[in-house]
């Protein structure tokens, strides 16, 4: 697998744990007062994370050792997709997971 | 009477833990099979503590994303909590300011849906929910005056402490494990099937729908796109695409 710089990892931890904490301490601190939320930032809020996993999860997905592999060829793909289908029936994450995995060894 | 509010938080908050230690399980098996280390895992946990966020990050490290992608991606994925905290903020303006800052940390979905709930009630109808089974809690004050209102701080806490203590502590036992598990099992592509069962639930409604197709389908092709920034390509036209939907559905002409 893919081994991350060590000391690039801990950089990135304590630059997002810095970030999510002034996030997250900002309004209640008074240090921002209230209202002063752009309202393009929250009419645009609930589409975030939509986008955001969409575009993680389909190259993910798509991509083989680096080749779009779109057929059923690519056994992730299609365990990807079973998963999906769970997920939207029983919006159960360990059910989700379980399944994808479960067809993923089982097509290998 | 700050010890029973802290217990009636770890009380309200039991039921949201068991569907909380298997994320923290995945999310430090992962890491450790993408080549973090057990301790990188759980300090993440403990520092971020923002599941979603977290298996991004660990996405995109693994991928070779540049630092700044990573960091730009995780804190759009948490701005959420900036609104938490503007929300939770005037409920808590008479608290000090020590304890709005222990507030800060590990704010998220849970804790905050849980605390608004309480805090922004009418203090009347406060301790009518359980008042049976308070034996030993505070048997001195069981009388309507003073339990008015709760103090916000140690009930926050209550509702904080278990939540974090799961999840790092699901986060440890799951690095752990992961380190003893082979490559042969392909656990990464739980990342990919954690993002899956975070997104179709919200894709029940014509809008996100329309957001996570756009998103997902210039994701592929942009994902040739230097240091991943084709992750941003995809999310702006994803976003910009359910902006526009929005705009059409209840602009002007729409009504």
């Amino acid at each position: 697998m893919a081994n991350v710089d060590s000391t690039i990892i801990w950089i990135a931890i304590v630059g997002i744990a810095i970030g999510t904490y002034v996030l997250r301490s900002v309004f209640l601190l008074g240090i921002q007062r209230l209202g002063d939320i752009p309202p393009a930032i929250s009419t645009v809020l609930p589409f975030v994370p939509i986008a955001v996993f969409a575009a993680l999860i389909t190259p993910d997905l798509a991509y083989l050792d680096g080749l779009l592999v779109l057929s059923p060829r690519n056994e992730q793909l299609m365990a990807g997709l079973v998963a999906f289908v769970v997920a939207w029936y029983t919006e159960n994450m360990l059910l989700t997971v379980g399944v994808g995995m479960a067809i993923l060894w089982f097509l290998q | 009477m700050e010890q029973g509010d802290f217990v009636s938080g770890v009380r309200d908050v039991a039921p949201a833990l068991p569907p909380n230690i298997p994320f923290g399980l995945l999310f430090g098996a992962t890491a450790i099979e993408v080549g973090i280390g057990p301790g990188q895992a759980t300090a993440m946990s403990l520092f971020v503590f923002a599941g979603a966020a977290q298996m991004a990050a660990v996405d995109l490290l693994r991928a070779d994303a540049a630092l700044s992608v990573v960091l730009t991606t995780v804190l759009v994925l948490n701005l959420r909590y900036m609104m938490y905290g503007a929300s939770l903020a005037p409920t808590v303006r008479e608290l000090p300011a020590r304890w709005r800052a222990t507030m800060g940390y590990a704010l998220s979905d849970v804790n905050y849906a849980l605390a608004i709930a309480k805090f922004s009630d009418d203090p009347a109808d406060d301790s009518s929910a359980n008042p049976a089974d308070d034996e030993a809690d505070d048997p001195a004050d069981g009388s309507a005056g003073d339990r008015a209102t709760v103090h916000q701080g140690w009930y926050y806490l209550g509702l904080t402490v278990p939540f974090v203590i799961s999840f790092v502590g699901a986060t440890a036992v799951g690095a752990v494990a992961g380190m003893s598990i082979g490559d042969g099992l392909n656990i990464d592509f739980a990342i990919p099937l954690i993002f899956i069962a975070l997104l179709a639930p919200a894709l029940k409604r014509r809008g996100p729908v329309l957001v996570a197709v756009t998103s997902g389908m210039v994701a592929v092709p942009a994902a040739g796109i230097p240091f991943n920034l084709g992750l941003f390509v995809a999310a702006g036209a994803g976003i910009a695409a359910g902006t526009l939907f929005d705009r059409l559905r209840t602009g002007p002409g729409g009504a």
